[in-house]
């Protein structure tokens, strides 16, 4: 009935065609509409970095479901950014295997390198640094993540290396 | 739920446990303490603490033993487990140990300290010395509204808010954000909580995260307040509520367990309503009454004000929302003839019809409605009007999913598992209503109809179901001719049509079907359709007869039903009575009665009507500033009495704290004018004889003041047949002598002592002074709560917070141990038996205009005829409630909902502020007009002839009428928000003020220990 204090955002307006149709061939192979929210924030997400409140409105609003429940979903998973972030997020492993094995190091070589803290992204928005829990791979610890790509058995020298590559690469391409 | 009970050893000592439940509630059953969080009695189990860990040992020969969640495990026969096992102990100190690195040391500031569930559960493990150094995680809060106050750095994720305020109460506004180690509660943004539900969460969190804001602002430690158990004085559920007040202002309300009706949780009405006793527009003095010494008003005062009036005839109107016994005594001062309900004769109609459901359906209790399978909710927003049954309602939608769920082997105290499997199954509902509502999003099929054609489709489904009991209706082909065919005489629409067809064949699967209406939409037809419905149940019928409830808006509507008899009068009666020459009467009395039933041209009319006009009440109103003499009343927190309920059940309120002289109870000051304008009094002796006769006829002289109610009892008891003896205590006066001994203690054993009980005052101790026959004491002294089912308080050594309550009942969500049978009223066989009230006679000599001459004149003006409903508000449907600042504050800007058709008739769209025009004839069948500015909705399945909006329409446009809706032009937005805010700003201010004064109050406020009338020093 009443809402308080929410936004309500018209998704056919907010949303392109393309995030419309395949949120909605999501949502068609789900049981109800609200379970196509997880692949309706990736949809989002991959076309535009990240989800602003804008988008979190959008989607609820495509869905029908509360803002709190959408909220909870993205905030949750830590792969869907609720803040802008840089071309490429840096997961790096925060699980006790990866502590033993020295990612200490590594994590100062990262934030020396591209002078940043956790949670921060670098000035020409090129990378951004975020903990991760753990991404499964203990036994070839240290370890993070820079997209959908793994990288394993990290030193401080290996690490920052990664990044220079990444960004030369990007440079090629751009 | 105790039917299979097994032997299971708890370090090594036998107890016999039910297998119903799991194995905490079976461990707490036993009174044995096991600490917990996440669970809770009436939301099941889900384990997400990791706080009630026992050890489970194989057999008796297991040393080892292995450590479970008690809380999700099921009771097994002979199952061995220890509490007391040192790993299990350890496991649960060290569980606390990690919640404290988070939780902040503000007890001292933390309004939940001393009734803090996390404070005993600490206690209880043992975890009393804290090693941890590190840094807290600390979160900003969020502005919840000005009812709860929210501190998420207290936060011990035990995820009971979110599986409440979601998943038992239906909220949507509500979420849990992020993950791991910052975990938050909370709204998406900023913003008051919408549900009704929202004052649980203070009750719900064990912790001081969710606070009572009202409270908060004018705080007092539980240990320090004095408590009376009550009952809510807010709809006809009748709550049972625990009262707390210090130094002479009430302090805050919270739940008292009734397994029958409100279990563990009430609404915000029932929580926060109760601020309008210490509100602006109490009426404190008393008005046109000399006193003769400015210090205070006495008994003589009042005689001799009321002197003049002695042996003239006054005309009485009761109340719907005072206590059965001021009724009765009005009535009985009065005399039938002149006893009023304050109903027109329209409600007169809805009166009758319901007293007469009433009688022949018994009406189940709130717990009764958990266990429907089917519910079909008519032309009643219980949301709104009796929020707590529409909780109950929800639970029981439960049922479908708790069926499937039971038929794989889940327990339905598995929580997250039931509801996992459930998903969106649900038990049918279904809703014929003029507006929305907040169980929409529940309901198999809502449909939205004015009154008429809900009334229509109740007909077609009566139909149906004689049909159906003549012929066998055994496919959906047959069904939906069947509805066609019936339908035809109706004219009703294809929707219309397919909703009773769905309606019937739910109703066929169903086994404990039950029927929910009410009388807020004042329609005698609609009640008259319903029993028609309820009889064709019982005729010879297949199907299983439903239940029925009838929800009546005030907290003694019942009770005042119960006293109705065939003589009681109309308002338009009783100005008829007024006007009459041949009468000559003195005037009106008016018991706490605001009749808001009345145009204000009829209160002008009444108001010329009678000579003189006495008013009785604890706020002032329209009557009471026309009145020329008002009485202060107590309200419910200052006196005793009994409300009747929507069953029928009578319960007690009791005094929670004497009210400042000259407020005194309705009953006393009834009690004071009763020799005098009580000419028709009469003994029990008469009554013996012919009744009709000389039932009223003989005068008792009555000497004595009845200064208890028990007292007033006895004499009601003695003097009148017709009191209803249940209520009466029984025994003699030496037996009350002696549980006057035993009272229970209003205030709890505390540590601050005795002395601090008028600390505003002195800090000498007070003299207890006692009430001739009360059962509790405004004193620390006495015996404990839960002595009795009426608790002052819930509180037992070890459990502070109200989680106490599980050490008082016979077993977890069972009966109070010490609980006494309820009391039901029986409702008078005058109004029962007699439905069609008279009214013909009295409407020709009304000088207020019938209804049936407006609309005459509406239809020959226009075909095109709306009607408009307005919505209930939790907050605004009962007037005392209202009277709340707080409530006041949550006022919502004007809203209309209109149909699609509607719109892009009148080109305008959602969201956009709308100039309505309505117009009608009124009383005096003149034209006239109302112009609303309104933000427009729209609602898609609305009819063409049903609007409906937040906002109330003067009197006179109540019934059909026409609309013209054109886009507001800006300045008139701007006027009209201008004028809306300002409104919310004298609330806050009103707020601030009332606030402002209790503070001063409490430094200079005599302190009364003891409850007489006036005169009782």
């Amino acid at each position: 009935m009443e809402t308080i204090n929410t936004t309500i955002i018209d998704y056919q307006h907010y949303l392109t065609a393309t995030e419309i149709a395949v949120i909605e061939h999501e949502a068609s192979i789900m049981e109800t509409r609200e379970a196509a929210g997880i692949e309706a924030l990736k949809v989002v997400q991959a076309h535009r970095g990240w989800i602003s409140d804008e988008s979190l409105f959008a989607i609820s609003d495509m869905l029908v479901m509360p803002i709190a429940q959408l909220e909870g979903v993205a905030t949750f998973y830590n792969l869907i950014y609720r803040q802008p972030v840089g071309q490429y997020v840096i997961h790096l492993c925060d699980s006790i295997a990866c502590h033993l094995t020295g990612v200490d190091s590594v994590l100062v070589a990262i934030k020396q390198h591209l002078n940043i803290e956790y949670g921060q992204t670098t000035a020409d928005g090129k990378f951004t640094l975020l903990s991760n829990a753990c991404l499964g791979s203990c036994d070839k610890a240290p370890t993070m993540m820079i997209g959908t790509e793994h990288y394993q058995y990290l030193s401080p020298e290996i690490a920052v290396d990664i990044l220079q590559k990444l960004l030369a690469k990007g440079e090629v391409n751009g | 739920m105790s039917e299979k009970k097994v032997t299971i050893f708890i370090d090594d000592m036998p107890y016999q446990l039910s297998t119903e439940d799991n194995l905490l509630a079976g461990v707490l059953s036993q009174k044995l303490n096991l600490p917990y969080f996440c669970w809770h009695p009436a939301m099941g189990s889900v384990g997400a603490c990791r706080q009630c860990a026992v050890t489970q040992f194989q057999d008796q020969a297991d040393q080892q033993g292995r450590i479970v969640m008690a809380c999700i495990t099921p009771v097994t026969d002979g199952m061995r487990i220890s509490i007391k096992n040192k790993a299990a102990s350890e496991f649960r100190e060290q569980v606390i140990a990690a919640m404290m690195t988070n939780h902040p040391h503000d007890c001292p500031v933390c309004a939940e300290g001393g009734e803090c569930h996390l404070q005993d559960m600490t206690v209880m493990t043992g975890h009393s010395v804290r090693e941890y150094q590190g840094t807290k995680r600390t979160f900003t809060n969020q502005y919840l509204g000005d009812l709860v106050g929210h501190e998420m750095n207290r936060c011990i994720t035990c995820y009971r808010c979110t599986r409440f305020y979601n998943d038992y109460a239906g909220g949507k506004d509500f979420g849990v954000y992020g993950s791991k180690n910052q975990v938050y509660f909370g709204r998406q943004s900023d913003g008051a909580l919408e549900s009704e539900f929202s004052g649980n969460l203070v009750e719900v969190c064990p912790t001081g995260v969710f606070t009572n804001k009202v409270f908060s602002s004018h705080y007092t430690r539980k240990w320090d307040l004095q408590s009376a158990p009550s009952v809510c004085s807010h709809c006809s559920v009748g709550c049972n509520l625990s009262i707390g007040e210090r130094y002479g202002s009430v302090r805050r309300v919270m739940n008292r367990y009734n397994i029958d009706i409100n279990g563990y949780f009430i609404c915000d009405r029932g929580r926060y309503g109760i601020g309008f006793v210490n509100g602006e527009q109490r009426i404190r003095q008393a008005k046109g009454i000399a006193q003769q010494s400015p210090a205070a008003l006495t008994t003589l005062d009042v005689a001799k004000a009321f002197s003049h009036f002695r042996k003239k005839q006054f005309i009485g109107i009761g109340s719907a929302r005072t206590s059965l016994e001021a009724n009765f005594y009005l009535k009985n001062i009065v005399g039938a003839e002149q006893f009023s309900p304050g109903y027109n004769d329209e409600e007169m109609k809805v009166a009758a019809q319901h007293a007469q459901l009433l009688t022949s359906n018994k009406a189940p209790s709130l717990a009764e409605i958990e266990d429907s399978d089917f519910v079909f909710i008519i032309a009643e927003d219980i949301s709104q009007t009796a929020p707590r049954m529409a909780l109950s309602v929800r639970q029981a939608l439960r049922n479908a999913a708790k069926t499937k769920a039971e038929k794989i082997g889940i327990a339905s105290w598995q929580d997250s598992a039931v509801r996992t499997i459930g998903g969106k199954l649900l038990s049918p509902l279904f809703s014929l209503q003029s507006t929305s509502t907040k169980l929409d999003d529940v309901c198999q099929q809502a449909l939205l109809l004015p009154v008429e054609q809900i009334s229509k489709c109740l007909a077609t489904l009566e139909k149906l179901l004689q049909l159906g009991n003549a012929q066998t209706i055994n496919n959906d082909q047959a069904l939906v001719q069947a509805v066609k065919h019936l339908a035809e005489q109706d004219k009703l629409s294809v929707t219309e049509q397919g909703f009773i067809a769905s309606v019937y064949k739910a109703l066929r699967k169903a086994t404990k079907p039950l029927f929910i209406s009410g009388t807020s939409g004042v329609c005698a037809n609609v009640l008259s359709n319903i029993a028609n419905l309820m009889s064709a149940f019982t005729a010879q019928n297949k199907l299983i007869a439903p239940r029925l409830i009838i929800v009546p808006p005030c907290s003694n509507s019942v009770g005042l039903l119960s006293i109705l008899d065939e003589k009681s009068l109309s308002i338009e009666q009783v100005l008829a009575q007024l006007n009459d020459p041949d009468k000559s009467y003195q005037g009106l009395i008016l018991l706490e009665q605001e009749l808001a039933n009345l145009s204000a041209v009829q209160i002008t009319q009444l108001r010329k009507s009678a000579q003189t006009l006495i008013v009785l009440d604890h706020s002032a109103h329209r009557l009471s500033s026309i009145a020329d003499i008002v009485l202060p009343v107590a309200a419910v927190s200052e006196g005793d009495g009994h409300y009747v309920n929507y069953q029928g059940r009578a319960q007690q309120f009791f005094q929670v704290h004497p009210p400042v002289l000259p407020i005194q109870e309705s009953w006393r000051w009834l009690d004071n004018i009763a020799d005098i304008v009580g000419t028709k009094v009469t003994s029990k002796a008469s009554d013996a004889g012919d009744h009709e006769s000389n039932y009223y006829t003989q005068v008792v002289a009555k000497k004595t003041r009845y200064e208890s109610l028990t007292q007033l009892h006895q004499f009601f008891l003695d003097t009148y047949a017709q009191w209803p003896k249940l209520i009466t205590k029984k025994g003699d006066k030496t037996q009350r002598d002696k549980s006057q001994q035993k009272a229970i203690a209003r205030m709890s054993h505390r540590a601050s002592g005795r002395t601090a009980q008028m600390a505003n005052i002195t800090v000498h101790e007070a003299k207890t002074t006692q009430k001739i026959d009360d059962s509790f004491t405004f004193s620390m002294e006495g015996k404990a709560t839960g002595q009795s089912s009426d608790m002052p308080f819930t509180w037992a050594p070890g459990w502070n917070s109200n989680q106490a309550i599980g050490q008082f009942q016979t077993e977890i969500n069972g009966q109070l141990l010490k609980a006494s049978a309820a009391v039901f009223i029986p409702l008078s066989s005058a109004l029962a038996n007699n439905p069609c009230w008279r009214l013909t006679k009295s409407i020709k000599n009304s000088t207020f205009k019938s209804e049936a001459a407006d609309s005459t004149v509406a239809k020959n003006k226009t075909a095109n005829h709306l009607i408009y409903v307005q919505q209930k508000n939790v907050y605004f449907s009962e007037w005392q409630a209202s009277l709340t600042a707080e409530f006041q504050m949550l006022r919502q800007s004007n809203r209309i909902y209109i149909n699609a058709k509607t719109a892009q008739q009148a080109e305008v769209t959602k969201g956009q502020w709308g100039k309505i025009i309505f117009s009608a004839t009124n009383e005096k069948m003149l034209w006239v007009n109302q112009t609303v500015i309104s933000q427009i909705f729209i609602v898609n399945d609305l009819p063409d002839t049903l609007v409906f909006g937040n906002f109330a329409l003067c009197q006179s446009l109540h019934h059909q009428l026409e609309m013209t809706i054109s886009l507001a032009c800006e300045q008139e937005v701007t006027d009209y928000l201008a004028q809306f805010n300002d409104a919310l700003i004298a609330a806050k201010k009103s707020k601030e003020n009332i606030l402002e004064s209790l503070k001063i109050k409490d430094q200079t406020i005599p302190i009364r220990l003891f409850s007489g009338g006036l005169n009782d020093g």
